[in-house]
């Protein structure tokens, strides 16, 4: 009897060393690699909705293209990627015609990259004329050959997908009555190419090219008449990246 | 050595029942019990492998199955990885899009519509007032003592009046315009105009803030 009690607890014992031995050996690590694998899936699967989600968000954004690039048109006629200075000259001129002002004189300075955004507010030309000239900062871009693009040290221009800012000061003259010349801003205001005054100054004069009645003093003022000294700025962007054909993948299924 | 059961006794039929005579040695039967269990003790081995043999499989399947997830979670990541790579142009169109509306709010962030200013002043300019020189200065303008606004710009004013009472209604005109703070002036002086009496006057005033025209820095619809 005892050697049968020996044999059913050695049994016992063995049984449990077979469970346990089969649940810490062989079970237990294939149930948590399973785990770790099941964890990986999800993360895979949350990282696939996040996707999915974006893509609906690129459909979407794909659907609104044509509106961003007439925005991008839009500011690349405001702010061209070269001087473009014939084009000002006839814009002055036709703005100047069309309020009845004499454009007597339009005087533009060089190329200068605009910081950041320290410059915003500073006086009204960023950089006169008489600026000491800075080495380039890059290779200007068609159109800029003749002008010096300046960069000075403290005005690190910011690169981005847009190019960078550069300016041109503008002095212009004009002679005029009062509402004419009000006229003529509001024209400059309302330029294709952004242009922005920073100093407006009138005073009593008369128009230099314009036969008047004088006297040995010189010519006679009749009072109405007022001579307009305008600083502004226009912009250009330098170093734009050129615009590229942009193909909508499967533009159908994405409407 | 043979046993007779004790009871014999009969029955309805008349027949006797035969005595039951074990025969086997108690050392058989004993060893026959011991095998018996023996057997019962190793299906109880057999059992235990077979329920961790089970559990296995069932790991085994699960671990299957979870592989099966990731490859299929895996294969979709790359589906969708290569479908939204094919959207890569739309992005940068956005992307070169907002920069170049930073950009232009930079440039033109701060304008001021002078056209408009001119177009206030002469409304509001007031009788017996005469404006001779006008000058806009667009940047930091001073902070005069007691006045907490920062200026973006001044307004320089030289005129004719007819008296110096005139010349306090011009100032008070150009405080009661938002675009313009803490007018002052720096002179007023009496001449004739023939035997008339008038005065000259300079003025300056700084513009505000609300003289920007804020269209370029407001967002769309705005």
């Amino acid at each position: 009897m005892d050697k049968l009690k020996q044999w059913v607890a050695l049994t016992v014992v063995g049984c449990l060393a077979v469970v346990a031995g089969g649940w810490f050996l062989l079970v237990s690590p294939k149930r948590q690699h399973a785990t770790e694998l099941r964890q990986a899936a999800a993360v895979q699967v949350d990282a696939n909705n996040a996707l999915e989600t974006q893509l609906v968000q690129l459909k979407a954004q794909a659907r609104d293209l044509p509106k961003e690039q007439a925005k991008l048109a839009a500011v690349a006629a405001r702010i061209p990627d070269s001087r473009a200075m014939p084009a000002l000259i006839r814009a002055l001129n036709k703005a100047a015609k069309s309020s009845g002002v004499e454009l007597v004189s339009v005087s533009p300075s060089s190329t200068t990259l605009v910081a950041a955004a320290a410059s915003l507010a500073a006086a009204p030309l960023a950089v006169p004329a008489a600026a000491p000239p800075a080495r380039p900062a890059a290779a200007p871009p068609a159109g800029t050959s003749g002008a010096a693009v300046a960069a000075p040290a403290a005005a690190a221009a910011s690169s981005s997908a847009a190019g960078q800012l550069a300016s041109i000061g503008v002095t212009l003259n004009v002679v005029g009555g009062f509402f004419q010349i009000e006229q003529f801003v509001s024209a400059l205001e309302s330029l294709q190419r952004s242009m922005r005054l920073t100093n407006v100054s009138l005073a009593p004069g008369v128009s230099p090219v314009r036969p008047v009645t004088s006297t040995a003093s010189g010519p006679v003022d009749d009072g109405k008449s007022l001579t307009a000294t305008l600083l502004g700025q226009v912009y250009t962007a330098v170093n734009r990246p050129p615009a590229t054909a942009v193909v909508v993948p499967n533009a159908a299924a994405a409407k | 050595m043979t046993s007779l059961t004790a009871e014999t006794r009969l029955v309805g039929s008349g027949l006797a029942i035969l005595p039951r005579v074990n025969l086997l040695p108690p050392e058989i039967a004993e060893k026959r019990r011991f095998r018996q269990v023996q057997y019962g003790l190793g299906a109880g081995v057999v059992a235990a492998l077979g329920v961790v043999g089970l559990l296995f499989l069932a790991a085994a399947g699960s671990v299957s199955s979870a592989n099966d997830s990731v490859a299929a979670a895996g294969t979709r990541h790359t589906q969708l990885q290569v479908e939204t790579a094919k959207y890569a142009d739309v992005t940068g169109v956005y992307a070169r899009a907002a920069a170049a509306q930073a950009m232009l709010t930079q440039a033109m962030g701060q304008e001021v519509r002078y056209s408009q200013l001119m177009n206030d002043l002469s409304l509001r300019v007031p009788e017996n007032v005469w404006v001779k020189n006008l000058t806009f200065t667009q940047g930091a303008a001073p902070t005069p003592v007691g006045s907490s606004t920062p200026g973006i710009g001044t307004v320089a004013v030289t005129g004719i009046a007819f008296s110096h009472d005139d010349v306090a209604v011009w100032l008070e005109s150009l405080a009661g315009q938002k675009a313009y703070a803490d007018p002052d002036f720096s002179s007023s002086s009496e001449f004739l105009i023939g035997t008339r009496k008038a005065v000259n006057f300079t003025s300056t005033a700084n513009l505000t803030q609300a003289a920007l025209s804020g269209r370029f820095t407001k967002p769309a619809g705005g």
